[in-house]
C-alpha cells in the first residue's frame, strides 16, 4: 500500500521534516530520553530512599495522627496553607505528608519517621518537564517541542510514500546509512500513536502558560485560576478564624463506605486550623485514564460532592486524562514497561533523524563530520549525564548538585567526542558511515 | 461477555491484525483482501478495547498493537544482511528522499522570516483559532469547561499543522496569506469571550 502523493509534495515534506528536526533535535532528544527515564518516577523514589517505611495501606486514624504530628512539629512557624497526605499506593507504598515547608514519611501508626529525600527523582522530573529552568519558560519550551513533535510526525508521514508497504522492512544488520534510515522510519511509523499521544498531551500541559494565559486574558480578566475553575473546580472562600484541626477520619471512612470501587491516594487539607478549612480526597478510578476524581468534604467530614473529572463534561474528563496518558501510569508495571520501550524508540528516532541528515550532507559531498562528532557526543552525553547524577545521588546523598553534574557530564561527553575527532585528523572511524560513491 | 474477556479478545485481535498485515505486505503483489483483513482486525481490536474499558481499553489495546509490531520488527532486525545489495539500498534512499541538500531547499529564502512565520506568528494565530473554537463551543450551548479545555487542546493540534502547512508552501505570499487568514477569521471571536461565559 502506498499513499499517492506527488514527488514534489514528498520532497517538500522531507524538507519541512528536516528543517523542523534540525531545529528541535537536541532538546527533543533530551526530552524524550528523560521522559523515558521518568516513567519509573515512583520506583526511582523507592530506590533513593529504600529505608523509608512502606505499607500496603494505612488506617484513617493513623493518617489523622500523622497530620496532627506534622502540624505540631511546625508550631514554631506560620501554619501551612495546604497539607498533602500521599496514601500508600501499589507503585509507591508509602505515606508521606507534604506542607508548604517540608515533606516527611510517616509510619503505620502516624508517627513521623524521616524526611522525604527524593531530590534525584525530582531533578529528573524537572529536567523533563521544564529543562531545570523556571516553570514559565521551561514548561513553555517543552510544550513548544511537544507541538513540534506533532509537526514532525505529520511531516514524516507525508514524507514517506511507502509508509505501509515498508512498515516491516528493517535491514538493521547492514550497519550503514540504509540501516540508520530503516531504524528511523520503522520505529517512527510504529510509534505514531504513542508519539502523537505523548506529544499532544505534553504540549497541552506545557503550553498552558501560553494557551491558558490567552484564555485567562480574553475571558477571565487575566485570572488563570478562574479559567481552570470550570474544569478542576474552584477553591471555596476561606475563613481565617482559628479552629481545631480538621478530622479526616470520617472523610476516609465515607470513601470506603460509599465509593468502595475507588482507591483514595491523596488527602488534601486546605487552610488547616482555620474555620474555613476543608478536605479533598483524590481517588483513583480503576481502568480509567483520568488521574482521579476530587471528593470534597467540609472540615467536619461532611461530603460536599465531586468536581466531575470522572463523570462530568467531556472536556473535564479529557483534561483529567492528559497526565496519566502522558506519564504512562494507568496500568501498572506492564504499561510502564511499554512506555519505556516506546520512549526509547522515540529517543532513537530523534537521534537517527539527525544522523540521516548528516548522511545526506555526506552524499552531497558536503560532509559535516565535526557536527556528527558533536551530535554523537550529545547523544551519549545525555544518558551518561543522567547516569552520573544517579550515581552521585547514591554516593553523595540528597544534596548532590544534580543540575551542575548533569550538564557538566553532557559538555564533557561532547568535548571528548570532538577531541577524539580532532585526534583522528578529522576522519571519523567507528561511527555510522554511508557508502561512498 | 465480561470486560476482562473483551480485553483479552482485543489483545488477540491486535496481535492477529499485525500478523496479517505483516504477511500481506510481504507479498510481491498487493492483496486488497489481506489488507482489509489486517486493518479490520486492528479496528475490531480497538472497538473491543473500547467496549471493555472505554478510553482506557483503547489505550491498552493500542499499546498491544505497537508491541506486536515491535516483536515483528525485532525478527526483521535479526535477519542477516543480504550480500551485494548496497547499490540497491542506495537507490531506495534516492527514491524516497532527496539526493542532495540542494534538493531539499530549492529556493533561497530568509530562514529567519520562515522561522518567525512557522514559529511565534503561527502560534499566535493558533491561540486565536483556539479562542474562536471556545466561542463557538459556548455559542452552541456547550459547557464552559468544554470550551476552556477546547482552547488548551486546540493549540497543540492547530499550531503544528499550521507550521507544517507553511513549510510546505513555496511562495512567501501564500505563507503570509494562510497565517494572516487564520488570524483574521479567528480574531472577531475575541469579542465573544466575555459575553458567552
Amino acid at each position: 500500500m502506498t499513499i499517492a502523493l506527488s514527488k514534489q509534495t514528498v520532497r517538500k515534506a522531507i524538507s519541512a521534516h528536516s528543517a523542523l528536526g534540525l531545529i528541535c533535535c537536541a532538546l527533543l532528544y533530551l526530552i524524550c530520553a528523560t521522559g523515558t527515564a521518568i516513567v519509573l518516577y515512583e520506583e526511582w523514589q523507592r530506590l533513593e530512599q529504600h529505608d523509608a517505611p512502606e505499607m500496603t495501606a494505612i488506617a484513617p486514624a493513623s493518617v489523622q495522627r500523622g497530620i496532627e504530628n506534622v502540624l505540631a512539629a511546625e508550631s514554631d512557624r506560620p501554619t501551612t496553607t495546604h497539607l498533602y497526605v500521599h496514601l500508600p499506593t501499589r507503585d509507591l507504598p508509602r505515606a508521606t505528608i507534604t506542607t508548604d515547608t517540608q515533606a516527611v514519611h510517616i509510619d503505620r501508626s502516624g508517627a513521623i519517621a524521616m524526611p522525604e529525600e527524593n531530590a534525584w527523582a525530582e531533578f529528573l522530573l524537572a529536567l523533563h518537564y521544564r529543562l531545570n529552568l523556571p516553570a514559565v519558560i521551561g514548561m513553555s519550551l517543552v510544550g513548544l517541542f511537544g507541538a513540534m513533535l506533532v509537526a514532525l510526525t505529520i511531516s514524516g508521514i507525508v514524507a514517506h510514500p511507502r509508509i505501509f508497504r515498508d512498515a516491516f522492512r528493517l535491514r538493521a544488520r547492514r550497519a550503514d546509512a540504509v540501516a540508520t534510515l530503516d531504524w528511523h522510519n520503522r520505529l517512527a511509523v510504529w510509534t505514531i500513536p504513542f508519539a502523537l499521544a505523548i506529544a499532544l498531551t505534553g504540549a497541552m500541559i506545557g503550553l498552558f502558560y501560553i494557551s491558558g494565559v490567552g484564555l485567562a486574558s480574553s475571558g477571565y480578566g487575566g485570572d488563570s485560576e478562574a479559567a481552570l475553575a470550570p474544569v478542576f473546580g474552584a477553591e471555596p472562600e476561606g475563613d481565617p478564624a482559628p479552629a481545631p484541626i480538621a478530622d479526616v477520619t470520617p472523610a476516609l471512612a465515607f470513601m470506603e463506605r460509599e465509593f468502595p470501587q475507588t482507591i483514595p491516594y491523596y488527602v488534601i487539607l486546605h487552610d488547616p486550623g482555620t474555620a474555613g478549612q476543608h478536605v479533598q480526597i483524590i481517588a483513583e478510578h480503576p481502568r480509567r485514564l483520568i488521574f482521579g476524581e476530587y471528593y470534597a468534604f467540609s472540615g467536619k467530614g461532611e461530603f460536599r460532592g465531586t468536581v466531575g473529572l470522572a463523570d462530568g463534561t467531556v472536556g473535564q474528563q479529557l483534561a483529567a486524562s492528559t497526565y496519566n496518558l502522558h506519564f504512562g501510569n494507568y496500568g501498572g508495571l506492564p504499561v510502564k514497561i511499554a512506555y519505556i520501550l516506546f520512549g526509547l524508540a522515540m529517543t532513537v528516532v530523534v537521534a537517527t533523524g539527525t544522523f540521516i541528515w548528516l548522511d545526506k550532507r555526506e552524499r552531497a559531498a558536503r560532509p559535516s563530520e565535526l557536527l556528527r562528532a558533536a551530535w554523537w557526543g550529545f547523544v551519549v552525553g545525555v544518558p551518561a549525564g543522567v547516569a552520573a547524577t544517579l550515581l552521585s545521588r547514591l554516593a553523595m546523598g540528597n544534596g548532590a548538585p544534580f543540575v551542575a553534574i548533569f550538564w557538566a557530564v553532557c559538555l564533557l561527553a561532547l568535548a571528548l567526542n570532538l577531541l577524539r575527532f580532532k585526534r583522528r585528523g578529522g576522519v571519523l572511524k567507528g561511527y555510522i558511515r554511508v557508502p561512498t560513491a | 461477555m465480561g470486560s476482562d474477556a473483551l480485553l483479552w479478545m482485543a489483545a488477540a485481535l491486535a496481535i492477529a491484525g499485525v500478523a496479517v498485515l505483516r504477511l500481506s505486505w510481504e507479498r510481491p503483489a498487493r492483496s486488497r483482501a489481506w489488507n482489509i483483513a489486517g486493518w479490520g482486525a486492528l479496528l475490531a481490536a480497538v472497538l473491543a478495547g473500547d467496549a471493555a474499558a472505554g478510553e482506557w481499553g483503547i489505550a491498552a489495546t493500542v499499546l498491544v498493537i505497537m508491541f506486536a509490531a515491535f516483536v515483528v520488527l525485532a525478527f526483521a532486525a535479526a535477519k542477516p544482511a543480504r550480500k551485494g545489495r548496497a547499490t540497491k539500498g542506495r537507490a531506495k534512499i534516492a527514491r524516497t528522499s532527496p539526493r542532495t541538500i540542494e534538493e531539499t531547499a530549492p529556493e533561497r529564502r530568509s530562514g529567519l522570516v520562515t522561522f518567525a512565520l512557522a514559529g511565534p506568528i503561527s502560534l499566535a494565530a493558533s491561540v486565536l483559532l483556539a479562542l474562536a473554537v471556545r466561542a463557538m463551543v459556548l455559542m452552541a450551548g456547550g459547557a464552559e469547561a468544554d470550551g476552556n479545555v477546547a482552547v488548551l487542546a486546540t493549540v497543540p493540534i492547530a499550531w503544528p499543522i499550521l507550521s507544517f502547512a507553511l513549510l510546505m508552501m513555496s511562495r512567501r505570499i501564500r505563507q503570509c496569506a494562510l497565517v494572516m487568514g487564520v488570524a483574521a477569521v479567528s480574531a472577531p471571536f475575541l469579542l465573544l469571550q466575555n459575553g458567552t461565559v
